[in-house]
């Protein structure tokens, strides 16, 4: 074990992680055509069964595989330590995220018991295995003296998706009628786990360290390092064990502060970045807004609000979705995938083919040009989404088929970097003969 | 165990060579090809300054502390070899004024050398702290004594440093 501290020898196989990777934006385009084509009865309020399957093929059949393939990656790369049983568990994450997203959508869709049941199964069969694997990688990995927001995320982040995990099942089984529950306690922490102890922790924890990296932007602060993303995990907790569902949700608001500070932070970082000229910069820009906007939202709704307008009441709790799970969750999964990928193709091949030998340049592998392409239709989709509430009928088809086109895009060129990673590897085992 | 001096300065020079390097990239964006080049020679100093400081009196350090020849040590060299192959590619790329390819060669020349920073300053430097005596004096950042970064970057402070 020795000898291969920070060796590439700990990284995952190219199958490991392309297999979480490759059919995510795929589904992230199933997640667009259904929001475009399905049934929008009840659409724009959060509770419409449309709205409600599409959050979760977007959230479990697309976010879920490349966050759990990236934390595969970046366990070995950043902590030293591989995920133990990463290549038995990762060819069955997005096969098996996607059949939990599409029973949950045929039980949202058609009230089918079974389907909860089933996707209940699944999901603690699937993401069982990826919580011991993390919890047992996590056990392992030796934390350096110094705090550090990466490190901290990948010690802890088993926990959130356990608590996801085992609120999701609760809810399922409530909606099979396996168990009764109080439904709105139950669906409120299981929200605010998924968006904010999952994504919004290793969306900040992990862009704590990729972020500087690709983007060049300012090192965050120590106190930082020293914060994120406990605290959202702490504050989580507390507003699981004492916020009451009847009185005003002290832990909850404290939440919403807390991530509206911590958005407004890593913008001022943002800003200052180096390369903003990258195609991928604008959603960085994008996704701390999205954060610092969806805890503004929430504030206002959370606190006395008689002076607000019908519609901005209406409105918002579908803004605050579309901020947090589009803005926040969907563009800095975009553009890592439009920088990880390339790497990793560069990385591989550099592993497999001798130094003196060029091998393709990231920029070469998904041309930046592309991925511009690919930034401003999300961006477009996403400015789309929001525009919903004004006109429903009209605008959520186009958005939702905006979306779709945008994540094939991405989808399409990973399939490219993949093809190229083949080619080259071809052209030098040939060159051998 | 907070991070040592010593460490603090090698960090400062993954900075220092970051800042050289996006002005290479700045001047290239401009097709300033005279800036670029003359930037690229810097941050070339700067970087060998870094390596030789590491190969030449950290790594044998650790090495000799710990034992391990096999290990961190010589993951590290195959990346400063890795590193100094795509330098020398987008060295070349300059001086034959392709500016589109030394773009994206130094893009990816940025990554990897930022992928190599992250390893070093969370794994390698706290062993090394943790595991060489005197490191600071080894490094020969004691008092300043010439290699840390506060004392530039030309050719004199290679020289010191490596001699």
């Amino acid at each position: 074990m020795a000898n291969k501290i920070l060796s590439y020898e700990l990284a995952p196989s190219p199958a490991t992680i392309f297999g979480c990777l490759l059919p995510a934006p795929w589904i992230g385009a199933v997640a667009g055509l259904l929001l475009a084509f399905g049934p929008a009865e009840g659409v724009p309020n959060r509770f419409a069964p449309l709205l409600l399957a599409v959050t979760h093929v977007l959230a479990l059949g697309m976010l879920a595989p490349i966050m759990i393939g990236a934390l595969f990656q970046l366990f070995p790369v950043v902590a030293g330590q591989a995920v133990p049983g990463a290549k038995k568990i990762s060819p069955f994450v997005a096969l098996a995220s996607f059949g939990v997203s599409l029973s949950l959508t045929f039980g949202f869709l058609y009230g089918n018991r079974i389907a909860f049941i089933l996707a209940m199964l699944m999901a603690i069969l699937i993401y069982g295995a990826v919580v011991c694997a993390l919890a047992l990688a996590a056990w392992r990995m030796v934390l350096p003296t110094h705090h550090d927001a990466s490190l901290l995320t990948l010690r802890w982040i088993a926990l959130p998706l356990l608590m996801v995990l085992g609120l999701g099942v609760a809810l399922a089984g409530g909606f099979a009628g396996a168990w009764e529950i109080n439904l709105t306690a139950v669906l409120t922490r299981h929200v605010a786990w998924a968006g904010l102890g999952w994504v919004a922790a290793l969306v900040s924890g992990i862009a704590s360290t990729v972020v500087p990296m690709f983007w060049q932007s300012p090192k965050p602060s120590a106190r930082w390092h020293q914060s994120v993303p406990v605290v959202l995990w702490l504050l989580l907790m507390l507003m699981t064990l004492f916020d009451s569902q009847d009185g005003i949700p002290y832990w909850t608001i404290l939440l919403a502060l807390v991530v509206m500070c911590l958005a407004a932070f890593a913008f001022k970082n943002v800003m200052k970045a180096k390369r903003r000229f990258d195609p991928a910069w604008t959603l960085w820009v994008a996704c701390v807004l999205s954060w610092f906007s969806s805890a503004m939202l929430y504030l206002m709704l959370a606190v006395p609000h008689d002076y607000l307008p019908a519609f901005f009441i209406d409105a918002s709790p579908w803004w605050i979705g579309v901020l947090g799970l589009v803005g926040g969750a969907v563009f800095p999964v975009n553009a890592m995938l439009g920088k990880i990928i390339p790497f990793l193709v560069f990385l591989h091949l550099r592993r497999q083919i001798p130094t003196p030998q060029r091998i393709p340049t990231m920029q070469e592998v998904i041309l930046p040009q592309h991925l511009r392409l690919q930034a401003r239709l999300v961006v477009v989709a996403f400015l789309g989404l929001l525009m919903v509430p004004v006109a429903p009928s009209i605008i959520l088809p186009l958005a939702g088929c905006i979306f779709a086109a945008s994540q094939m895009l991405i989808g399409a060129l990973i399939l490219r970097a993949l093809f190229r990673y083949r080619h080259e590897l071809k052209r030098v085992i040939f060159a051998k003969n | 165990m907070e991070m040592s001096q010593a460490m603090m300065n090698l960090v400062k020079q993954h900075v220092e060579c970051d800042d050289q390097l996006n002005r290479v990239e700045a001047a290239l964006h401009k097709a300033d090809m005279a800036s670029a080049g003359r930037n690229f020679r810097l941050f070339d100093e700067q970087l060998e300054h870094h390596f030789h400081l590491e190969e030449e009196r950290l790594f044998p350090a650790f090495e000799k502390a710990t034992g391990m020849t096999n290990g961190p040590t010589m993951v590290m060299r195959g990346e400063h070899a890795e590193i100094r192959q795509l330098r020398d590619q987008a060295m070349a790329q300059i001086d034959s004024k392709e500016i589109a390819a030394a773009l994206a060669t130094i893009d990816t020349l940025n990554v990897l050398i930022q992928q190599h920073n992250v390893k070093e300053e969370n794994i390698l430097y706290p062993m090394c702290g943790g595991s060489i005596p005197n490191l600071a004096s080894l490094l020969g950042m004691g008092g300043c004594g010439g290699a840390c970064s506060c004392a530039g970057t030309g050719e004199s402070t290679n020289a010191k440093a490596v001699t």
